[in-house]
């Protein structure tokens, strides 16, 4: 790992957002999380036959979703990591912040989905392939976000094997989509996203649950922003502290040797 | 530092991981086995009657309108899929969504003849949702 | 629990679990800034 560039106060210069541009997005983000709480539990119109509990819908599905972008951002990026003529540093470090944030979405889902479901379905969990091919989502990234904390001998084969483990974690991915068309489940079918791609939810709370989604993909853009930041920062402590340790095991076995 | 010393982490971390993945693969496969076919419909339950024995299943269908009868433990009711009915003797709760025409997965066993024992109602429910339709024509006036 | 009270539950788990991590992320980010500035850097 090369010295990275640093700016006036010492710090590296690597970020994803421009400052003025992630201020712009923190602010957007801000307002559409409010829109958002003030169009779910008020603005959208209560369901016909799931009552008030259906609104727990309007995080559910969102957080669901961003799990699957936050998963695609990783493997894309694991992807080009492993490709020799694409691979970089940042590559590696924005799989692993995108990475954490599925899980934290993905935990999301399964929690909100939980709630959601005991008063909806009766029970809290139920083990079909819905919502067992999610729990293993979560755990898989679980373990690649814990893989990644194993230090390898050599930071390039590490990133390496980093990047496999994602891949390999994202096949997953599609089988919790496709899960409630192959296998039958007590979860429903997809209402947006369905073989005949035709929405089956009223306007506003079709408006409200795309209200949902815009305001979590800018909060993740931010976080993911943000996430990457801590990687620089941590790896360039970490390299400072190598560097110096170094500097002193140098210094002294000189002293010895003199 | 040896060139073996350098690579040992690797070594380790990478078999702990085998380990975790096989270990989750089988607890998978085991459950998913059970529970890849979730729920039979009243019909396929019904044809295969004769099968079944008292082995536990889900049975899923819709309540029929207006065959509902409270019991002593619980509820006791018709349930259809369109091309067969069968009863259903409930012990235990039943949710707050358990009404008329609503789709269930009832966990139980054959009792006897075409009646099923069931000790666990679930709701299923479409991907649809919408608010009740309101009779704008109909819609009781307010008086001034 | 009524389905106002799963609702509330719901709402309440999301909102602490995205404002705990960001608000965490953000003290961490500060934090590794402070340490990361080479000390003749600070004043």
């Amino acid at each position: 790992m090369s010295e990275a560039e640093r700016d006036d106060a010492g710090l590296p210069r690597d970020e994803l957002l421009a400052p003025m541009l992630r201020r712009v997005i923190g602010v957007v983000t801000i307002v559409s999380l409010v829109a958002l709480v003030l169009f779910g539990l008020w603005g959208a119109p209560t369901d016909e036959v799931q009552g008030d509990a259906q609104r727990v819908m309007y995080l559910h599905v969102p957080s669901a979703w961003l799990a699957y972008l936050a998963f695609f951002v990783t493997a894309a990026a694991s992807a080009l990591f492993l490709w020799r003529r694409t691979r970089a540093e940042v590559w590696d470090r924005l799989a692993g912040a995108s990475a954490e944030l599925g899980v934290m979405f993905t935990g999301l889902a399964l929690v909100l989905g939980s709630i959601w479901g005991r008063p909806v379905w009766g029970v809290w969990w139920a083990w079909d392939a819905r919502l067992v091919s999610t729990a293993l989502l979560f755990f898989l990234f679980l373990g690649y976000c814990a893989l990644r904390r194993i230090p390898a001998a050599d930071p390039v084969g590490g990133a390496k094997r980093n990047a496999i483990a994602a891949l390999i974690a994202f096949v997953d991915v599609p089988i919790v989509h496709f899960s409630v068309e192959w296998w039958r489940t007590l979860h429903q079918q997809a209402t947006v996203f369905n073989p005949q791609l035709n929405p089956q939810i009223h306007g506003v709370m079709g408006l409200t649950l795309w209200l949902g989604t815009i305001a979590f993909t800018l909060l993740y853009v931010y976080l993911l922003d943000r996430r990457y930041r801590l990687a620089v920062l941590e790896d360039g402590r970490a390299d400072r502290e190598l560097e110096r340790a170094i500097a002193e095991r140098i210094s002294t076995s000189r002293g010895v040797v003199a | 530092m040896t060139d073996a010393n350098k690579r040992r982490p690797r070594y380790i971390g990478a078999a702990v991981l085998c380990a975790l993945t096989v270990a989750i693969a089988v607890v998978l496969v085991v459950v998913l086995s059970e529970n890849v076919v979730y729920f039979r419909t009243v019909s396929e339950a019904v044809n295969d009657r004769s099968n079944q024995g008292h082995d536990r299943f889900r049975l899923a269908g819709a309540v029929v309108p207006g065959s509902r009868k409270e019991t002593d433990n619980g509820v006791n009711f018709e349930m259809t899929d369109g091309n067969k009915t069968v009863r259903v003797f409930h012990h235990g709760d039943t949710p707050a969504l358990f009404k008329d025409n609503t789709p269930v997965l009832c966990e139980g066993r054959w009792g006897n003849g075409l009646i099923f024992d069931s000790d666990r109602i679930l709701i299923r429910h479409g991907p649809k949702y919408q608010p009740p339709k309101v009779d704008t024509k109909h819609a009781p006036r307010v008086k001034a | 629990m009524t389905d106002v009270g799963y609702v509330i539950a719901g709402w309440s788990v999301a909102g602490i679990v995205l404002g705990a991590y960001t608000v965490r992320l953000v003290l961490r980010i500060r934090r590794a800034e402070r340490e990361s500035a080479p000390p003749e850097s600070n004043t």
